[in-house]
């Protein structure tokens, strides 16, 4: 992305959003390591002084931007759960959701996955607490599912993990594009962990991947 | 974190008696690798100079030079050997019999949870660590979790979906002791064998086969 382009954001939104989008693309093209102050700022098409008005330092700026990118797709996976009245359409409506978004943000999605790690104790602390928000989502997903109720929380985390590596290994492989596709067979993962008959996949036009079904328990 | 504090070292014998140069270097490496595990529960690897690995570690800078490039190589050298064995003791529990797929993931998932909880250092470099060390060093992580996938060759599943479901499951019980490992609770990984040997049998057996082996195994 060029100078001043704000990508997922209108431009009105003003400064913040300009230099967090900057930060993406600077760690997306430089790594972490190379997303210095300045190239945030020559990226942003701001000014020097605008930057620390903000933020303090690139960390802070960088934490920003995925703090931001976590609500904002916990935000579309929650709205897109809620649209669909069983909890098997709902995970995959929001499966859908998360990866179609990833997917729409590559600068964004590279950035919070591939380089993240090499960012200290801060960001690290924001993967887990991320990390726990997914938990606590699959939590709320599964309560309707047909043995939701007696898995251990441990369950969650452990998907919640599991969601990260699937998606950190492809993006790291250069794969962005092609997460779309794990969304059915994701939501058939957790699906299965919760184990029931999983009926056919809707063709509702989305852009999900017809994924073998499992056998009923 | 405990480990942290300095081992007596044992002078390398000289003369006469002195060790092939072979053999020397092994040790000297061995050192160096432990000295960085031992420094970076203090730091963490970002903080962590090579001064810190060679007061650790009790070996000049010249040898520390002569073995590694730098900190990072130190690192993934470190790694390679711990994750080495690792592998290979899970690898080894799992093959071990004839026993039902169950009972060998049990044995394997029941292994790796030893080994970490046996020396937390070394389950902080493996776990926590190397997430901040560089790509090299996510290269070999991925690598590793690859290997450890071993276990899932022979999980009830269709193969279309064995490689993403099995990814998953390594994933997702790599967080559950990351979880512990980076809060310091290594040794407590051992009393947490239910959670982690169900969460790796049920997306092939349901809540009920899982339940069922869990406590099986862990009453065992």
């Amino acid at each position: 992305m060029g100078a001043g382009s704000v990508e997922g954001f209108p431009e009105e939104w003003g400064a913040r959003y300009r230099l967090m989008t900057a930060m993406a693309d600077a760690v997306a093209e430089c790594g972490y390591e190379g997303a210095t102050v300045e190239e945030v700022v020559r990226r942003s098409g701001l000014r020097y002084e605008q930057f620390h008005k903000h933020f303090a330092d690139t960390e802070q700026c960088f934490l920003a931007l995925y703090t931001v990118s976590v609500e904002f797709i916990l935000l579309r996976m929650a709205r897109a759960f809620q649209r669909e009245g069983d909890w098997l359409l709902g995970l995959r409506a929001a499966f859908s959701a998360l990866f179609v978004c990833l997917a729409e943000h590559p600068e964004t999605t590279r950035a919070c996955f591939s380089d993240l790690s090499f960012a200290g104790a801060g960001p690290r602390r924001a993967r887990e607490e991320a990390l726990q928000r997914f938990a606590a989502f699959v939590s709320l997903c599964r309560a309707g599912a047909p043995c939701g109720a007696m898995a251990p929380t441990a369950l969650d985390q452990a998907l919640a993990g599991g969601l990260h590596h699937v998606v950190s290994s492809r993006v790291r492989a250069g794969r962005i594009d092609d997460l779309p596709e794990l969304a059915l067979p994701m939501a058939e993962t957790v699906f299965k962990c919760f184990r029931g008959e999983v009926p056919p996949p809707v063709d509702r036009g989305e852009r999900v991947a017809r994924a073998p079904s499992v056998h009923p328990a | 974190m405990d480990g942290a504090k300095p081992k007596p070292r044992r002078a390398l014998p000289r003369g006469i008696n002195a060790l092939p140069k072979q053999e020397v270097e092994r040790e000297q490496r061995a050192r160096l690798a432990e000295g960085l595990t031992a420094a970076l529960t203090e730091k963490g690897y970002a903080a962590v100079s090579v001064a810190d690995v060679l007061a650790k570690a009790g070996v000049s800078r010249r040898t520390f030079y002569q073995l590694f490039a730098d900190k990072e190589d130190c690192f993934l050298a470190a790694y390679e050997e711990s994750a080495g064995r690792l592998a290979a003791a899970v690898a080894a529990a799992y093959a071990d019999d004839e026993r039902p797929w169950p009972e060998r993931v049990a044995r394997g998932v029941e292994m790796a949870l030893d080994f970490l909880a046996a020396d937390p250092p070394r389950a902080s470099l493996l776990l926590v660590e190397v997430l901040g060390a560089g790509p090299r060093a996510l290269d070999r992580r991925e690598r590793v979790l690859a290997s450890l996938a071993v276990m899932f060759a022979d999980a009830p599943v269709d193969d279309p979906t064995r490689q993403l479901l099995t990814e998953a499951v390594v994933g997702g019980l790599y967080e559950l002791a990351y979880a512990r490992v980076v809060k310091g609770e290594a040794r407590a990984l051992r009393s947490a064998k239910r959670d982690f040997l169900y969460v790796a049998l049920v997306p092939f057996l349901g809540h009920e086969g899982a339940s069922a082996h869990v406590d099986s195994a862990v009453s065992d």
